[in-house]
């Protein structure tokens, strides 16, 4: 299941004999109506077979049922640069880009919002549902007396801050395929992480029986959260397979990826903390304004995770958010790693800096004071399991030298701490329904061999390889004798898809559930066979064996073709359903629940260029709470690439777009990412804290850990120089201004 | 007619026009590399310009790139064309070599015009000291000097550099005996005010430096349009050489167009205007060769090489990436198109055993190269170290960037044989990966460097081998 072998074969390796290649005509106006669309030129193009616009898929989809507000191809009005409103299809890529820009669009351009500002304060552009605002969501929740509490409070911190949106940028940029076969079924292959809700859209917005269309995602390169709903191209190449009966694919450029977007909301948002004397927290208030682009992708969830995820793992004894996500003419924004909820945790974080500076406290006395326990309940009503969040302050705190060096690194150094809580999966699925969230199926081969037939995206975070673990482990096999084939809805049972960091507690649960049916029925024809109580009975290294005396063992295949002889054909299913009733008891408390959550501290080191204003990152220790490790190489895995992300976001990252609706820089020379000669020293600290509801104890590990790397970049920044960085990204010129402005 | 040109100060002299299509022009994001008889034509079209002087190429850059720059040397010697010859070098001996071969190879004197930035950002960025540059210009310009070439130093940044820099710069090139200085590349900011001070205050540091004879060439981008009022501020300062391209053609933002410069030129200074028609004929000429034909009348051209050892003989189109020619042509799909625009180096493959991005390499331009894929590492009979240490370290999330890394690594131990971090942190800093932080792709090829080497440092104990061989059981039922 490695996939560092250089072999993995994505979507854009797969090679259908005769396909067509498509490519879309994207609107250059940030909003416009589509009055008409010609083909006439692009189909006299030799090599061309068909374009499509609006007309040929009418529906409208989007990935929460609540709010399916896009086209696959607009058809009356393109809501920001870069909306598909036409789609070719040609013999060979290059013919396929040359009809696209023959393809003659007559649009009337329409007044556009680019900025939050405006979206406030142009209501008649309307973008809204209603087409009387730019809203698309508004959500204000307080729990506890957030006024009196601030009112009575003895010290109070208030700041403005602002988070600028960021790409995913995944190196794989979005591939589709589609061909229909002469039984009539259709089939399409994406570089998704939700197999399964592509499959649904697709069959609503095609006006096709699921039980026509088959999705299979092939092995990922990378999405961290920018392939996690489905996209028009899926629709388009399907649309482009069912009529000119080819086999089609779709490789979107580079340059499309920025357009196509869904990336971290860039947010605005001003937050009041109140606190005793003692370091008691008393309130937390905070107001956010969210720029959420063209399309609703999942804004209203967004809304909620701007303000739910907040309440842990440090505390007050009342909170209240109000967020508003609006509609601007940009490229749509949607989850990242860490979705809506990276941005405010800067701000509270930053926030918690600034307040035990002004008590005097030590910021990581301050958090220790405010720690939610374990086995308790949120102020909004969240329930909380397991919590190493004091262990994870803890491990930091003394691996960076926290006590010793804190302050005392010199002048252009400096310490920061900052911590987070995350989710492990959501408690309630986007489409509401009673079904399993996970599943898998479980083959029991007598060569030895067990395949997990599995529903989730590996998208590199390594998904196949931790459900093979955990099946090797409970049957005593070697690794190598456990196959998975996963996200291909014909094969697999359905699994909900790679987001929210559901993987390792649903999918592993469901795994396991399935192998302990299967470690059953070998158990009882091994305790025959070997004299053995079945608890008495060791699965280890491919052999079954007598606890009591190791000599008396059976090969595991062996005992696998016993158990066949008796049962008929091995194989079993497992699921994994949420526990019921999470969340808190009001409109939305359902958002945020989770059955288990993830916590996480970092301390970063800086050292900071006064002359340049450039920063940089020299080390970054960061503990996170997984619950249980199952394969520690993929949390560390998992650490590392998250405080590398986070670290890029507070650093370099911006995905900024002008008034015209422009992105100004989509290529990844001017969008930056870190190379590797841009990367701090990250040492990852696992805390297992055995979380009871989470597969042997484990709980999430992808996204926590990016959270709270950005303020302690921050807060680090502050103990080097002094100055408050409240705006993302830490460039030179921020800093350089930061530094004036202090002198 | 009333002439409102009066009054203008009358210029002297006859500035010499080298014309920089065949390799600034190249340089073009938007052009094809012409096939040679196309840059054969374009190099008679422009001793019919006035043409003084004609750059052949960067003949470091590739086999192709040689090839074509003989050629077009040899074109030049045998048709008694009325030019002298120059060719582009980095400041590296390996560069200034291949100008060397073509000077020789061609029967004629080749100037070597050997580049390096020295503006403070590029010596940021580079790591690069006064002292380095200096020892990098003496020593090229001592490569030349014993192959008895004629040396050009150009200063690729000059307007960006600060005076007491460029002063060290020029001491260089009189000390390595440099016919010429060559400014200034991006002009960025200046304008001609800008350009005449430059000029002026490089003469006179040449002068003070007891060089007064060493000349000075303008070749200035077209940066914020300005480039002929620049190339003119140039001249009217008294540069000894103007450059132009066909088209203003060229690197970023484009050159000065020749078509242009060689009009303006003979306004104001003691040179003949060329004959519109000749003009004409020469943009013509250049349109067709540097745009190519039309992707539906392109003519397949005839490509040999060898990709991973075997030899390889296909038919493709001049537009045809080595990427496209990889993974379409050959099959060959383990190399991933990740920008295609040279961003992210998730397409990198050896060419010749150094690591090239196959988006931006045309496949016509490995005629005879030896190309190294991934797959290569793969093959029987022994797995590379590289995959061995990968596949250990877990040094890959998605593995969408690790043929890139892999390669790119591959191309670093095979010249070093025991790295530091900091040595492979930078060979693989153009392979972008956003999964990992690099710390365990840094690890990987460390390790895999000791692999290499026999020393193993965890006897392997690997746990994911399946079950002894044992078919079916004891009784083999």
């Amino acid at each position: 299941m490695s996939r560092a072998r250089g072999d993995v074969r994505f979507c854009d390796d797969l090679v259908l004999p005769r396909a067509l290649h498509a490519k879309l005509v994207r609107s250059p106006h940030a909003h416009a109506r589509v009055r008409a669309v010609d083909p006439s030129r692009a189909l006299a193009l030799p090599g061309v077979v068909a374009v499509l616009d609006g007309g040929a898929l009418p529906g409208a989809f989007g990935i929460l049922p609540w709010t399916p507000d896009e086209l696959a191809l607009a058809h009356d009005v393109a809501r920001f640069v870069g909306d598909a409103v036409a789609a070719v299809a040609a013999t060979d890529e290059r013919t396929a880009w040359e009809a696209a820009r023959l393809v003659d669009v007559e649009y009337e351009p329409l007044p556009a919002v680019t900025t939050l500002d405006a979206a406030i304060a142009r209501p008649d552009v309307g973008l809204g549902a209603k087409g009387r605002d730019n809203v698309s969501k508004a959500v204000d929740l307080a729990f506890g007396d957030v006024d009196g509490a601030l009112a009575r409070a003895d010290v109070v911190e208030r700041g403005d801050y602002f988070f600028e949106g960021s790409a995913h940028a995944p190196i794989e940029t979005h591939v589709a395929a589609a061909q229909l076969d002469g039984g009539g079924l259709l089939t399409v292959w994406s570089s998704t992480q939700v197999p399964h809700y592509l499959h649904r859209e697709l069959s609503r917005v095609l006006e096709l029986s699921p039980a026509r269309i088959r999705v299979i995602q092939p092995p990922v390169g990378g999405a961290f959260g920018g392939k996690s709903e489905p996209f028009g191209h899926e629709l388009v190449v399907a649309k482009l397979a069912l009529v000119t009966g080819r086999a089609v694919k779709i490789l979107l450029s580079r340059e499309e990826e920025f357009y196509v977007h869904r990336g971290r909301h860039p947010m605005r948002m001003s937050l009041t903390l109140g606190a005793r004397r003692d370091g008691g927290l008393t309130a937390i208030d905070v107001r956010t304004d969210i720029d959420g682009g063209a399309y609703s992708s999942f804004g209203l969830v967004t809304t909620y995770y701007s303000g739910q995820l907040l309440a842990m793992p440090t505390a007050a004894e009342t909170y209240r958010f109000s967020s508003t996500r609006y509609f601007t003419n940009k490229p749509p924004c949607g989850p990242k790693r860490g979705h809506g909820s990276v941005q405010p945790r800067f701000a509270l974080e930053v926030a918690l800096d600034k307040l035990a500076e002004r008590l005097r406290l030590d910021p990581i006395e301050l958090r220790r004071r405010n720690a939610v326990s374990p086995h308790s309940t949120s102020v909004n009503g969240m329930r909380i399991t397991s919590c190493g969040y004091l262990e994870c302050l803890a491990k930091v705190e003394e691996a960076s030298g926290w006590r010793a060096r804190r302050g005392k690194l010199g002048r252009g150094r400096g310490l920061g701490v900052a911590s987070s809580a995350y989710i492990s999966g959501t408690n309630y699925p986007i489409y509401p329904n009673e079904l399993p969230q996970s599943a898998v199926q479980l083959k029991v081969d007598r060569s030895g061999v067990v395949t997990i037939f599995n529903g989730a995206s590996e998208i590199g975070q390594g998904t196949d390889t931790l459900l093979a673990t955990l099946v090797a482990d409970e049957l005593g096999l070697e690794l190598g004798c456990v196959r998975v084939v996963s996200a291909d809805t014909d094969l697999c049972p359905v699994d909900l898809g790679a987001y929210s960091s559901r993987g390792t507690l649903m999918n592993g649960n469901a795994c396991l559930m399935a192998a302990r049916a299967v470690r059953e029925r070998l158990a009882e024809v091994a305790s025959e066979a070997l004299g053995c109580a079945p608890g008495r009975l060791v699965f280890a290294r491919g052999l079954v064996c007598s606890s009591d005396d190791p000599s008396r063992s059976l090969p595991t295949d062996e005992v696998i073709r016993m158990a066949e002889a008796r049962h008929g054909t091995l194989g079993a299913t497992g699921w994994y359903k949420t526990p019921p009733g999470l969340g808190g008891a009001y409109r939305g408390g359902t958002i945020g629940a989770s059955p288990a959550y993830s916590f996480t501290a970092h301390v970063a080191e800086v050292a900071v260029d006064e002359a340049t204003g450039v920063v940089t990152v020299v080390k970054v220790w960061c503990a996170h709470d997984c619950g249980r490790a199952l394969c520690p190489t993929l949390v560390e895995n998992q650490i590392e690439g998250s405080v590398y992300m986070g670290v890029a976001e507070a650093l370099f990252e911006g995905h900024q777009v002008d008034e015209r609706g422009l992105h100004l820089g989509p290529n990844l020379l001017d969008y930056r990412i870190p190379t590797s000669l841009d990367v701090p020293d990250i040492e990852p600290f696992i805390v297992e804290s055995h979380d009871p509801e989470g597969p042997l104890g484990a709980k999430e590990a992808g996204e926590g850990p990016l959270h709270s790397s950005i303020p302690a970049v921050a807060n680090a920044i502050h103990d080097a120089v002094g100055v408050r960085l409240d705006a993302l990204p830490f460039s030179p010129s921020r800093v350089r201004e930061a530094l004036r402005r202090r002198a | 007619m009333h002439d409102w040109n009066q009054g203008q100060p009358t210029t002297r002299g006859r500035p010499r026009v080298v014309d920089e299509t065949l390799r600034d022009g190249l340089q073009s994001a938007s052009v094809v590399e012409p096939p040679i008889d196309r840059k054969v034509a374009l190099l008679h079209q422009m001793a019919r310009i006035g043409v003084d002087c004609v750059s052949l190429g960067l003949p470091a850059a590739g086999p192709r790139a040689l090839r074509d720059a003989v050629a077009l040397g040899r074109e030049v010697e045998a048709a008694r064309l009325p030019f002298t010859c120059t060719a582009a070098a980095r400041t590296t001996e390996g560069d200034v070599l291949a100008v060397v071969e073509v000077s020789q190879r061609a029967g004629r004197p080749v100037e070597v015009y050997a580049f390096i930035g020295s503006s403070p950002i590029r010596r940021y960025v580079e790591g690069w000291t006064l002292e380095l540059l200096r020892g990098r210009v003496l020593a090229s310009g001592e490569v030349a000097r014993r192959a008895g070439v004629p040396f050009c130093l150009v200063l690729e940044d000059t307007t960006r550099t600060p005076p007491d820099t460029l002063r060290a710069m020029f001491q260089a090139a009189v000390d390595v005996g440099a016919r010429r200085v060559c400014l200034c590349d991006t002009v960025g900011h200046a304008d001609p005010h800008g350009v005449e001070a430059l000029v002026r205050f490089a003469r006179q540091a040449l002068t003070e430096l007891g060089a007064p004879a060493t000349e000075l060439d303008w070749h200035g981008h077209d940066d914020r349009g300005l480039s002929l009022a620049n190339a003119l501020a140039a001249a009217r300062a008294g540069v000894d050489g103007v450059h132009g391209t066909a088209g203003g053609v060229g690197e970023r933002c484009g050159n000065t167009a020749m078509e242009h410069l060689v009009v303006a030129l003979s306004s104001e200074f003691d040179r003949a205007c060329p004959p519109s028609r000749a003009i004409d004929a020469y943009s013509a000429l250049a349109r067709a060769a540097l745009l190519g034909p039309t992707r539906f009348d392109e003519p397949l051209d005839r490509l040999t090489l060898h990709v991973n050892g075997a030899p390889v003989d296909v038919a493709t189109r001049p537009s045809r990436t080595l990427l496209e020619l990889l993974r379409y042509d050959l099959g060959l799909i383990g190399t991933k198109q990740g920008c295609d625009k040279g961003d992210c180096g998730a397409c990198t493959v050896l060419v010749d055993g150094e690591p090239v991005l196959a988006c931006l390499t045309l496949a016509l331009g490995c005629e005879g190269a030896h190309v190294t894929t991934v797959e290569s590492l793969n093959g029987a009979p022994r797995l590379d170290p590289l995959l061995d240490a990968f596949d250990r370290r877990g040094a890959g999330q998605c593995g969408f960037c690790t043929p890139g890394m892999l390669m790119a690594s591959k191309a670093l131990l095979a010249r070093d044989r025991a790295p530091s971090r900091q040595a492979i942190r930078e060979a693989i800093c153009g392979n972008l990966c956003r999964c990992t932080g690099y710390g365990a792709i840094v690890d990987a090829v460390e390790l895999a460097a000791r692999l290499a080497s026999g020393d193993d440092p965890a006897a392997p104990e690997r746990p994911n081998e399946p079950a002894p061989h044992r078919p079916y059981g004891r009784r083999g039922a």
